[in-house]
């Protein structure tokens, strides 16, 4: 799995390719969300739409990233995701954490709404 | 008699609420600790009248009691839960084993340790330690010790049957007996135990979560595909569409039919099962939603539907083991 780091208007967007399937891609996503929290940035956009398929080790990091954020007052919101991973997020309900967008835009767009 | 009681009966539950944290996956409810804790107590009931009996009416010298037949009917007593437990599909890891054997331990020696301290009010501080905290801890650990041995034995044979538990029992008997025969000075033991018991409890957990993650892994992934070919229709092309449409030479299209739908179900409760438990490792406690209980009621009235001998001809192509029917139950309790 492969992260790509971009800042817009205070939101972080990290675009993942390849598989989300455990091992330390996934403990390098969480150590990217943990390094943004330190830097002070607390909305963060996950961009899926490279990410093709991803297994319960890489659900497990979702959550955890989730759960740093919250921690610190912030949020993590889904752009692109795919098909197979969204039905992935209903069957499991995890889907209940996380808010999902069809694109990045929309879903950076999205912060800038809440903080009007 | 406050202090007695507090270092009698307290450290016990110390030891179970930390055992409880260590559990990342949170695999137990609170309510299900307490049905253990609270069956413990009634099964010391049971022995500490047995024995009075035994002692009383046969005539057995109580050394020979305390050492020999004491041991093995409280271990036996004991494992009567626990085997319950298991059998009945309630108990998925070595973890949870490990959980509610101390919990059914600390819940006897609970009630053992109130009976002493009722009619031997004039013991010394020393004395409780060692006789109240000493063998609380054993009642515990010996407990927990039948439940990991007997869930990994039944795991390793992907069965639980009734023999299974001879070995377990035998086993904390021995170990319980030996601690009754005072071999070793009563207060090194207790120390003993106190370092022991915790070592072998972080082995088996840290052992048990590896066995869950890798269930959780491989066990979601075969789920969600054979759920997908399911949804989008293309069952037939995989091996179990095939042995499906093999199976209607025996049954009837509407069983057949059922069939599906059974393990359709089955698996999506597999895949939500999974899911809770990811969230739980995250400390994330969540109320599963209505749809489940329907989809339970489902599952049980096709259960019925396709009958024993349906679900015997899914087994080759089905996996419920143990821990597949394990985790329904833990969606189930949630």
């Amino acid at each position: 799995m492969h992260i790509t780091e971009k800042i817009v208007k205070k939101v972080a967007i990290l675009t993942l390719s390849g598989h989300m399937m455990g091992g330390p891609n996934n403990i390098q996503l969480h150590d990217k969300v943990k390094s943004l929290l330190g830097d002070g940035i607390r909305n963060i956009v996950i961009d899926l739409k490279k990410v093709k398929w991803m297994n319960s080790s890489g659900l497990g990091t979702l959550m955890a990233a989730w759960g740093s954020v919250m921690r610190e007052g912030g949020n993590i919101k889904l752009a692109n995701v795919t098909e197979k991973v969204h039905s992935l997020l209903i069957m499991t309900q995890i889907i209940t954490f996380f808010e999902t967008y069809d694109s990045v835009d929309r879903a950076v767009a999205s912060y800038s709404s809440e903080i009007r | 008699m406050w202090i007695e009681i507090i270092v009698s009966l307290f450290p016990v539950f110390i030891f179970l609420v930390a055992f409880i944290l260590l559990d990342s996956f949170k695999l137990i409810a609170n309510h299900s600790i307490i049905q253990a804790i609270l069956a413990g107590g009634i099964l010391a009931i049971l022995c500490l009248s047995f024995n009075s009996w035994v002692v009383n009416n046969i005539g057995v010298h109580w050394q020979i009691n305390v050492r020999y037949i004491a041991p093995l009917l409280e271990e036996l007593c004991k494992a009567l839960f626990l085997i319950y437990l298991i059998r009945q599909n309630k108990v998925g890891f070595m973890v949870d084993a490990a959980i509610y054997g101390f919990a059914v331990g600390a819940g006897f020696a609970f009630v053992e340790n109130i009976h002493y301290l009722h009619s031997k009010p004039h013991i010394s501080l020393l004395g409780w330690i060692i006789r109240g905290l000493g063998t609380a801890v054993m009642h515990g650990g010996t407990c927990a010790i039948f439940a990991i041995f007997s869930k990994s034995l039944c795991d390793r044979w992907e069965a639980n049957k009734i023999y299974f538990f001879i070995p377990g029992i035998l086993l904390a008997s021995i170990i319980h007996s030996f601690f009754n025969h005072f071999f070793l000075n009563p207060v090194l033991m207790t120390v003993l135990q106190l370092i022991i018991l915790p070592l072998l409890i972080y082995l088996v957990f840290s052992h048990s979560e590896k066995i869950l993650r890798n269930w959780l892994e491989f066990g979601m992934d075969s789920d969600v595909q054979l759920l997908e070919y399911i949804n989008r229709g293309k069952i037939s092309t995989t091996k179990i569409g095939k042995y499906l449409r093999k199976l209607r030479e025996n049954f009837s299209g509407e069983i057949v039919a059922d069939m599906l739908c059974y393990i359709r179900i089955y698996l999506e409760l597999a895949v939500r099962a999974k899911g809770v438990l990811l969230m739980q490792e995250n400390g994330f406690r969540i109320k599963v939603e209505d749809d489940i209980k329907d989809k339970f009621k489902e599952l049980n009235f096709l259960e019925k539907s396709i009958g024993k001998t349906g679900k015997l001809a899914l087994s080759p192509i089905f996996r419920t083991k143990t821990r597949d029917l394990w985790q329904l139950y833990f969606l189930n309790s949630k």
